[in-house]
């Protein structure tokens, strides 16, 4: 009898109908929460098609520039540091489970372990955006920057202060300095965007209101993951570091060969520090495979036929005579327009279910969800799937390459 | 909005109590939730944008009444063209189906009390008035010269003017587009009242539905290929510039990718709208219904396999190439479906040469015309010859004005005494419908002779040689835009003076003529019997209310194996 377009008369004694209507989230135009959640899932789901064909030009850009310029992502992915990458994966899959778990918790009334989930992933999420703050960081005093702001740095080259090639650093200590100062700065803006929280949680608690309480809280929950997010990049990017200096120095003679070996070194120094002797031999063959791999790269690239019309834009003026061992090939940088484009659309999803997330947890806070009503958590918990989803396959895609 | 604001009582509703009466103050339709609302809105908006893209085509064509520099610079015609194109695709032809006709009649078709989402129906409308917004910004500003497709590296590189302000608008209108899709789909899926199975579903909801598909399947990659655009514009991303290492043609890839399935997004609603108005007009069933049904189902997926026929001449393999072009073919087929059963529903039947059924009659012609030039573009030789012509403009515009726009028009006079409540003056309606079809044959066809005489598309001059076609060109746009003129002058008059519109007053049998007109908020006062929607017999002429009814008074209830779509 229930139909869509039934009028709601209050005389009928249609309970099921008046009840329905009567339900504090139940839209007037559906006939009951079933309808309503399938409603809603499947166009969670179609949104999600969007979301993924939106990333699917990207995907077929990068698929383009691969098939024709193989060096350029071979060369341009060393200087990912595929540990942070890595621990961003984890980081994200782990958030999943705990977006899944909260989902489950909703579907049983569990009201504060769906809180607690949701809590947790947010935080991993901010998490993963502090490790990205410390990768562009890292790479952008690396001169590691897309094609176009490339260009300009070459320009700035040209007119004689200095000149850069792709992915050379600066001279060492001066480049650790300036990247770990810029962190610092970092930091303590976020530090100082603490005052947020406290601001909006002040307010909360003078006018008794649990909504602005529940956001002061998650923003300090996204401030404290991201702060804690760069420190631990910082560390592990040190413990990578300390590496190079105990084993690469003495032998390598200081080569700047630390970007292909950085994987080797942070592995070593955390599997077994006591075993030095053997740890520096260690170093010492996959240095050599290294230059082998390089050595080999440096054919190819020779082989591939350098497009007179594209001109040589990577190695400026006075670097274009002695190739050395570490001369890019040519318009590496298109593959870090990919990269900043790929990942920066990416941390704007992260963004996006970063506020999904908060609205929930206000709503979660004000009781809202029971068993028969829990469709938002379930459709932003899609959301964060498929979100993670696209790092799964950005990971390899971006960091994995040649190793 | 919660269900106390349904007035569906059904013994304190009057005749006057409709969904335009039923909430007073501009707030009430700013923030309505209303599908009928949201449609009227989004068909003000859209026509709005209509007749400003009509008046920039009419300075383009008044500058071409000579072949020498008239009164507009070179670079002041290159913006007007592209604005044309630009205002004309983006906020016209490509949201005023789906957005105001659709919005309007789709849930009412259905049976349902709304859209799925009625927020984000909101959403998309506002999503397109700043879309427009971002437009007019561009004009307002420096204009816009790149032509519509914003080809690189030219829109990245070279032009002057505004570009990321138009990639970004057209990027919100994809929004739009996406959400209307989106609700649509949905809307179709789960919100079908018992009785109304796939197959009782009205023509016009299944070309909606295969709008929607392509809408949220194509829009999304135009959306990612403008950013890319904008990132390319303002950092130098270096992904479409070869000087960074980047490549051209690859933008044209993507932007085809989208809009080639965006013609089908523009001509399939208007497909729709012409099997309803053949079937009630010739007062007999649609000939052929799974037939229609499945063809726009196959227009939508073969849409998505044809884009490189946008760039035979961009230096694609020649295998590419002759793929392309026989998959573009492919295309005819279920379009010729479509026509060989409109002409076999007329067949024997008795016509009503109404305005609607006019203008019907008109894309009959004009579609026809429209789709088999474009065999000659999809065929590798002769493209070859008739590539950036005005051939290739005359094609578009038999497709996309003589096709879209006049079966927009015709369903606009078709469901105008359904969204209005007031019958439009007949006569002035059906001589509009002469005047249009007339000027736009005198506008176009010249266009097709020039083209094939080698007088290219986007020139601010051109050879004495082509000035007599260019001159009955000029002629009939003005003569078109006059024929327009008329035809919203009678709509709009009817407003005022128009008698009052029955539930009925055509003798079609789908659902949205089973409610009053203008149809109460909640849609239906009682629940509406679905049964087969092109069953002319089912319902009667009664003079009494001047209005078909249907035939006995017993509805049809639905029996109780019939469940409601979601169950």
């Amino acid at each position: 009898m229930a139909t869509a377009v039934e009028p709601h008369d209050e005389h009928q004694t249609d309970h099921g109908h008046d009840d329905w209507h009567h339900k504090p989230f139940s839209a007037h135009h559906f006939d009951n929460a079933e309808q309503q959640f399938d409603s809603g899932k499947l166009g969670m789901w179609l949104f999600l098609v969007t979301e993924v064909l939106f990333f699917s030009g990207l995907f077929c850009a990068y698929a383009v520039y691969r098939a024709n310029h193989p060096e350029v992502f071979i060369y341009a992915s060393q200087f990912l540091d595929k540990y942070l990458g890595g621990m961003n994966t984890i980081v994200l899959i782990f958030s999943s489970l705990t977006m899944a778990w909260g989902v489950r918790c909703a579907q049983l009334g569990q009201n504060r372990g769906l809180i607690i989930m949701l809590g947790i992933t947010l935080f991993c999420a901010a998490l993963f955006l502090g490790v990205k703050t410390f990768e562009y960081t890292e790479k952008a005093h690396k001169r590691l920057l897309w094609a176009g702001a490339f260009a300009s740095a070459e320009e700035l080259g040209k007119t004689g202060s200095q000149v850069f090639k792709v992915g050379e650093p600066l001279p060492k200590a001066e480049f650790e300095d300036r990247v770990m100062s810029s962190l610092g700065t970092i930091t303590k803006y976020w530090v100082f965007a603490l005052a947020i929280p406290v601001i909006i949680g002040g307010i909360g608690f003078g006018v008794k209101s649990r909504p602005a309480l529940t956001v002061a809280a998650s923003f300090l929950i996204s401030i404290v993951a991201i702060i804690i997010g760069i420190q631990v990049s910082i560390a592990i990017h040190h413990a990578q570091h300390s590496g190079d200096h105990s084993a690469a120095h003495a032998a390598h003679d200081g080569e700047e060969h630390d970007e292909t070996e950085h994987g080797e070194h942070g592995l070593a120094v955390k599997e077994d520090a006591e075993h030095a002797d053997d740890h520096a031999h260690d170093q010492k063959e996959a240095i050599d495979e290294a230059a082998a791999v390089a050595a080999s790269k440096q054919e190819t690239i020779a082989g591939e036929a350098m497009d007179p019309v594209l001109g040589d834009m990577t190695s400026a003026g006075p670097t274009v005579d002695d190739k050395s061992d570490h001369d890019a090939p040519r318009n590496a940088n298109i593959f870090f327009s990919i990269y900043y484009f790929m990942t920066g659309l990416h941390a704007f999803h992260i963004i996006c279910g970063m506020i999904a997330i908060s609205w929930l947890m206000v709503r979660a806070v004000e009781n809202h969800f029971r068993p028969d009503y829990f469709g938002p958590v379930d459709f932003v918990g899609l959301y964060w799937h498929i979100v993670d989803l696209i790092w799964i396959y950005l990971f390899p895609l971006l960091y994995l390459i040649g190793h | 909005m919660t269900s106390h604001v349904m007035p569906a009582h059904s013994d304190s509703h009057s005749s006057a109590d409709n969904y335009l009466t039923a909430s007073k103050g501009f707030l009430s339709w700013a923030m309505t939730l209303d599908h009928k609302r949201i449609g009227l809105m989004y068909l003000i908006g859209t026509m709005t944008a209509m007749f400003i893209g009509g008046f920039l085509a009419l300075l383009l064509r008044a500058e071409h009444l000579s072949g020498t520099p008239g009164f507009v610079s070179h670079d002041t015609y290159n913006q007007l063209f592209t604005l044309h194109g630009a205002i004309m695709v983006f906020l016209f032809i490509i949201p005023s189906i789906p957005g105001a006709l659709g919005n309007f009649i789709l849930p009412v078709m259905l049976g349902a009390k709304d859209v799925a989402f009625p927020r984000m129906n909101l959403c998309s409308f506002y999503l397109w008035v700043f879309g427009a917004i971002f437009f007019v910004g561009a004009l307002l500003t420096t204009g816009l010269d790149t032509g519509w497709t914003f080809y690189t590296p030219y829109s990245t590189n070279t032009s002057q003017t505004n570009v990321v302000l138009a990639t970004l608008g057209a990027f919100i209108l994809g929004f739009s587009s996406i959400f209307t899709g989106l609700n649509f789909i949905v809307t179709i899926h789960t919100m079908r009242p018992p009785g109304m199975t796939w197959f009782r579903m009205p023509l016009f909801l299944w070309s909606l539905y295969a709008t929607a598909i392509i809408q949220v399947l194509a829009t999304p990659v135009l959306g990612i290929t403008l950013l890319l655009l904008a990132a390319e514009r303002m950092f130098g991303l270096g992904i479409f510039d070869p000087k960074l290492g980047g490549d051209p043609v690859l933008y044209q890839h993507f932007f085809w990718f989208y809009s080639h399935p965006a013609v089908y997004i523009m001509i399939l609603p208007g497909m729709g709208i012409i099997s309803e108005l053949i079937s009630t007009f010739s007062r007999k069933a649609i000939f052929g219904y799974r037939f229609i049904a499945f063809s726009s189902m196959a227009i939508a997926l073969l849409g998505f396999l044809v884009w490189g026929h946008h760039m035979f001449a961009s230096g694609q393999s020649e295998m590419v190439t002759i793929i392309f072009s026989a998959l573009t073919f492919s295309v005819s087929i279920p379009s010729a479906i479509k026509v060989f059963n409109w002409l076999a529903t007329m067949y024997k039947g008795s016509i009503v040469l109404a305005t609607p059924m006019c203008y019907a009659l008109s894309f009959l012609f004009l579609f026809t015309i429209g789709g088999l030039t474009g065999l000659f573009l999809g065929a590798l030789a002769t493209d070859i010859h008739l590539h950036d012509t005005y051939f290739v403009v005359a094609h578009f515009h038999y497709v996309m004005m003589g096709g879209t726009l006049v079966a927009f028009v015709g369903g606009l006079f078709y469901w105008w005494p359904k969204m209005t409540g007031k019958m439009y003056n007949e006569f002035w309606g059906q001589i509009s419908a002469l005047i249009v079809f007339v000027a736009f044959n005198l506008t176009f066809f010249p266009q097709f002779v020039m083209g094939s005489r080698g007088m290219p598309r986007r020139y601010y001059n051109y050879l004495p040689e082509f000035q007599v076609y260019h001159v009955l060109s000029t002629i009939g746009a003005f003569l078109l835009g006059f024929g327009l003129l008329l035809a919203a002058i009678v709509l709009i008059t009817s407003l005022f003076k128009g008698r009052k519109a029955p539930a009925n007053p055509w003798g079609a049998a789908t659902l949205e003529w089973q409610c009053s007109s203008p149809p109460p908020l909640a849609n239906f006062e009682k629940t509406p019997t679905v049964g087969n929607p092109y069953d002319m017999q089912s319902v009667v002429w009664d003079p009494d209310t001047e209005s078909f009814v249907r035939r006995g008074e017993v509805p049809i209830v639905p029996d109780e194996s019939e469940q409601p779509a979601h169950a």
